[in-house]
């Protein structure tokens, strides 16, 4: 198996793109692995040469433990696949690519829209991308949609989320700030929550569950969850440009 | 030396009596000498004189003809020109009884009162000192010869106070402070705000004190003596000197200031012994003041200036990015100049304000989208290129990546490349570059846009045009963005840093106002996202260095600096750096320097929170012991009553954000009187 991993050890491989693969030339993670080596060598071609991006990625796809079964491993595809490079390291969406919500897609759908070239977006021919990759992708992406493992606490979770600093970057509402993005409320799904809060891949350092068990990551997003709507900007004469 | 002279002449003439008997040691000594050794202090004290002035024995022998009868008559020329080669103090003068009269002549001036014609020569405003005893002939010069005006005598209440006052000023004002310290224990004080200077590339004009004739210490100067006071800072200062007679003095003096305003910009440091600054001297000595001239600062290289135009012309996607460009208020206009005659994407770091906050071009707010999408990016004085184009991700395993293109052409202008110190490891990571110009950024960019508006054709400029609006509308997005995230937490208490600035700004925005300090807390970052910064003296950057504790005496020294343009000077001050050195506050208040202090007070030093959490992560385990020596609670600090117990209108704690406009309202009354005042908000970490 060729993994990507970067040097953190998690397991990700971390890619920048240029704003649109349209325009500008892609960028892979510096990392130093022989299969990180590869996938940046994949990503450094232009949307012009599309053609050597497909049998690179194809070459790359075909590296791909196909066996694996922990939903980690999604965001292993969809780094070794260059999904990533516009979707971001769990299909999270960036500047380049929108959010992967396949649980609006049934997996047929999902396969038909990576077969088929969108405005800004290549198509995948199953020689390059494989149904069973896709299959694997799909199901990690829909695993991110999953509801907590154990329900909430808002008053435990408000304590939690202090007394392990999450405060120190995201602000004691959860609103964020120079350091950490807002986190509530409306959150991003749980799976994604605690996937991210899990394995990070920028700067936040990882909780593992030695430290924050499920139950504690499903207090703390209730807390999260939990924060009320901010007033509208229109009713604070005090932002007013 | 020893000479034989009638002890009644000496005692009878005491107005020609010019001898150095200004410490106490040597007055006790004379207490218990020999009448026949009184002769002996004539000649030495005459010989000291001329030494003073000229450091010469050729010297010393030419101006003794020069001086007067009184003092010609007690004079053997020829002896005195040997005795100017011996030491300046010998056991016979020690051995010495006291002279009849111990002050100085009606036709004599001290040392340090040339010195003082020298540095008003140098057109100091101020001088920022605490009192000590290895400068009290320049302290008492400035206050009774120079008038204690140009420069005046700023009391300060410690020395890293005195340096970082001159740090805040020079950002100010654009021209430097002279600080005064002990050679050893002031200069320790004052050691790490030197080094803020040093890493910000601001002149600081350092003053030392010390005895450094051995023979003639007193007790307290044992402590405070040292041989080579400047070698403690000399890794992060640019020069120093210590003059041994005032002629070196004034050209070293002169020759300071024209190395510390050269960029790179840094501080120096002078060493003025102590009798050096007390001995006496003639009045008509005719010692001249040399002229100052401060070089013009270097130009980049044409051909190199003229490539990166072409390269910046033909660019899809040019970044322009600074961060110490703007080394007078004309560098915002020359790059407001370039980005608009290119229509290209600006980032301004903040060093220094370089651009304005609200100018459609400023893509500081979405410098994470910007530069992997440039292919040419310009970075002018950069402190650190390396963490322009690259992240490092601080995990157990550091780890490094490319943020920008791999083919992405990047261009370095920097008077940084002129100077680099060594120990201390300031000057980062090296980047490579395509082009690099090693210029002062400021000077170069009359050139580099002339060569831009030559080379730019009208098919470019139709390109330039479009890119530039596609730049004004993500600018335009990213303000909004801000303005919705402000409204988060915005009831909440303690009170969210997005709502404390908000606060301040509607307070503030119709005044001439300065924000003079900002120091890292995100009460730094929220101005620059909400408010409208468009002049120089708006934004004054950071420590440099990343010391904490220059927050609040720089905010004073800026504000120092601004009281005589009618400035409104505001702080938001954090409670971790104001506890390094609070009686600046007394400094503000004993010399009416109008400040507004925002205490922007999360009761602990947050960063370091994150710092040991990140290794609790790291290392799986307790997590939520974290915040231990790191929060400054138990008690809380009553920073509205220590401010009014150090002469300043307070007002707070003020946890509730209904309270804070009204306080903050009653607050900027008192400053608007000319005097300064604090309000204590607490307030969220971010």
């Amino acid at each position: 198996m060729v993994r990507g991993n970067d040097s953190t050890g998690n397991g990700i491989v971390e890619s920048r793109t240029s704003a649109g693969c349209c325009n500008g030339t892609l960028d892979g993670a510096a990392t130093d692995s022989g299969a990180g080596k590869h996938v940046r060598a994949i990503l450094r071609m232009t949307r012009r040469n599309v053609a050597v991006v497909l049998v690179a990625v194809a070459a790359t796809a075909t590296a791909v433990d196909l066996n694996a079964q922990e939903s980690a491993d999604g965001a292993q595809l969809l780094a070794q696949s260059g999904c990533a490079v516009c979707h971001g390291t769990d299909g999270q969406g960036t500047a380049a690519g929108p959010n992967l919500d396949a649980s609006a897609l049934s997996l047929d759908e999902f396969i038909a829209s990576v077969r088929q070239a969108t405005r800004t977006m290549p198509a995948y021919a199953a020689e390059v991308l494989p149904d069973e990759v896709l299959t694997q992708m799909h199901a990690f992406l829909g695993s991110q949609t999953a509801e907590p493992v154990a329900a909430g606490r808002v008053d435990v979770g408000a304590e939690l989320y202090s007394d392990y600093g999450c405060y120190s970057c995201h602000a004691d509402e959860a609103q964020g700030g120079q350091h950490g993005p807002r986190l509530g409320p409306d959150p991003i799904t749980f799976a994604r929550f605690s996937w991210y809060t899990r394995h990070p891949t920028r700067t936040m350092p990882p909780y593992s569950a030695v430290v924050l068990t499920d139950q504690d990551m499903a207090d703390i997003y209730a807390f999260v969850e939990a924060q009320p709507p901010p007033p509208p900007l229109e009713s604070i004469p005090l932002l007013a440009p | 030396m020893t000479r034989q002279t009638d002890p009644k002449q000496a005692s009878s003439k005491p107005s020609g009596d010019s001898r150095d008997a200004s410490t106490d040691l040597i007055h006790r000594q004379r207490l218990d000498a020999s009448p026949q050794s009184v002769a002996d202090m004539k000649l030495p004290s005459i010989e000291r004189r001329t030494f003073l002035k000229t450091g010469t024995l050729a010297g010393a022998a030419a101006l003794a003809g020069a001086t007067d009868a009184s003092r010609a008559q007690s004079t053997d020329s020829a002896a005195a020109g040997q005795g100017a080669t011996t030491p300046i103090m010998t056991a016979q003068d020690e051995a010495m009884p006291p002279a009849d009269v111990q002050v100085m002549s009606a036709d004599e001036r001290a040392g340090s009162d040339y010195m003082v014609d020298v540095f008003k020569s140098l057109d100091f405003e101020y001088f920022c000192s605490n009192p000590g005893s290895s400068f009290r002939g320049l302290h008492e010069s400035l206050i009774n010869y120079g008038g204690n005006t140009n420069p005046e005598f700023i009391t300060c209440l410690h020395e890293e106070s005195s340096v970082a006052m001159a740090h805040g000023y020079f950002k100010a004002e654009g021209k430097p402070l002279a600080i005064m310290a002990h050679g050893t224990v002031g200069l320790q004080h004052a050691a790490m705000a030197i080094y803020n200077a040093w890493c910000d590339r601001v002149p600081v004009y350092v003053i030392l004190g010390n005895h450094g004739d051995a023979a003639l210490r007193r007790g307290a100067e044992w402590y405070h003596g040292v041989q080579d006071a400047a070698n403690m800072v000399r890794d992060y200062t640019k020069w120093d000197d210590t003059p041994w007679s005032l002629t070196h003095f004034a050209e070293s003096a002169v020759r300071a200031y024209k190395i510390a305003m050269t960029p790179p910009m840094a501080p120096v440091v002078l060493t003025l012994d102590g009798h050096l600054q007390e001995g006496p001297i003639a009045k008509n000595d005719g010692l001249p003041i040399p002229r100052l001239t401060v070089p013009a600062p270097p130009q980049g290289e044409s051909g190199a200036v003229e490539e990166t135009a072409r390269l910046l012309v033909e660019a899809e996607y040019p970044v322009l990015v600074a961060d110490r460009l703007a080394r007078t208020p004309a560098g915002v206009g020359l790059l407001v100049e370039l980005a608009e005659l290119l229509q290209a994407a600006v980032i301004d770091q903040g060093s220094r304000l370089n651009f304005p906050s609200r100018h459609p071009l400023n893509q500081s707010l979405r410098a994470g989208a910007v530069i992997p999408e440039a292919d040419v990016i310009v970075g002018f004085e950069l402190t650190d290129f390396w963490g322009t184009v690259n992240a490092l991700r601080d995990q157990l395993h550091r780890s490094v990546r490319r943020v920008a293109s791999p083919s992405a052409k990047l261009i370095s202008v920097t008077a940084g490349d002129l100077y680099f110190g060594s120990n201390y490891q300031d000057f980062r990571r090296m980047q490579e570059v395509d082009i690099a110009i090693a210029a002062d950024a400021e000077a170069t960019l009359p050139a580099l846009i002339e060569a831009v508006r030559r080379l730019a054709d009208r098919g470019r400029q139709r390109a330039f045009a479009e890119r530039g609006e596609r730049l004004a509308e993500a600018s335009a997005a990213a303000a909004h963005d801000a303005r919705v995230a402000a409204t988060y937490a915005w009831d909440a208490s303690p009170v969210s840093t997005a709502r404390l600035c908000s606060e301040i700004w509607a307070q503030i925005r119709n005044e001439d106002w300065s924000l003079v300090s900002s120091y890292y807390s995100d009460g730094g970052a929220w101005p620059r996202k909400l408010w409208n910064f468009d002049r120089h003296h708006q934004w004054l950057g950071h420590a440099g260095g990343g010391g904490i504790g220059y927050g609040a005496p720089a905010s004073v020294g800026a504000a120092l600096a601004n009281r005589k343009h009618g400035r409104f000077s505001v702080s938001i001050q954090t409670d971790g750096d104001m506890m390094y050195a609070p009686g600046v506050l007394w400094t503000a208040a004993h010399h009416s320097i109008p400040l507004l202090c925002v205490m922007n007070n999360n009761r602990a030093y947050h960063m370091e929170v994150m710092h040991v959490q990140r290794i609790c992560n790291a290392r799986n385990r307790d997590i939520d012991r974290a915040r231990v020596g790191s929060v400054i609670t138990d008690p809380d600090i009553d920073y509205a009553g220590m401010a009014r117990s150090l002469g300043v209108h307070a007002e707070g704690p003020i946890a509730d954000p209904v309270e804070l406009g009204p306080a903050l309202e009653r607050a900027v009354a008192v400053v608007k009187s000319g005097e300064p005042a604090l309000v204590d908000v607490v307030t969220q970490v971010r």
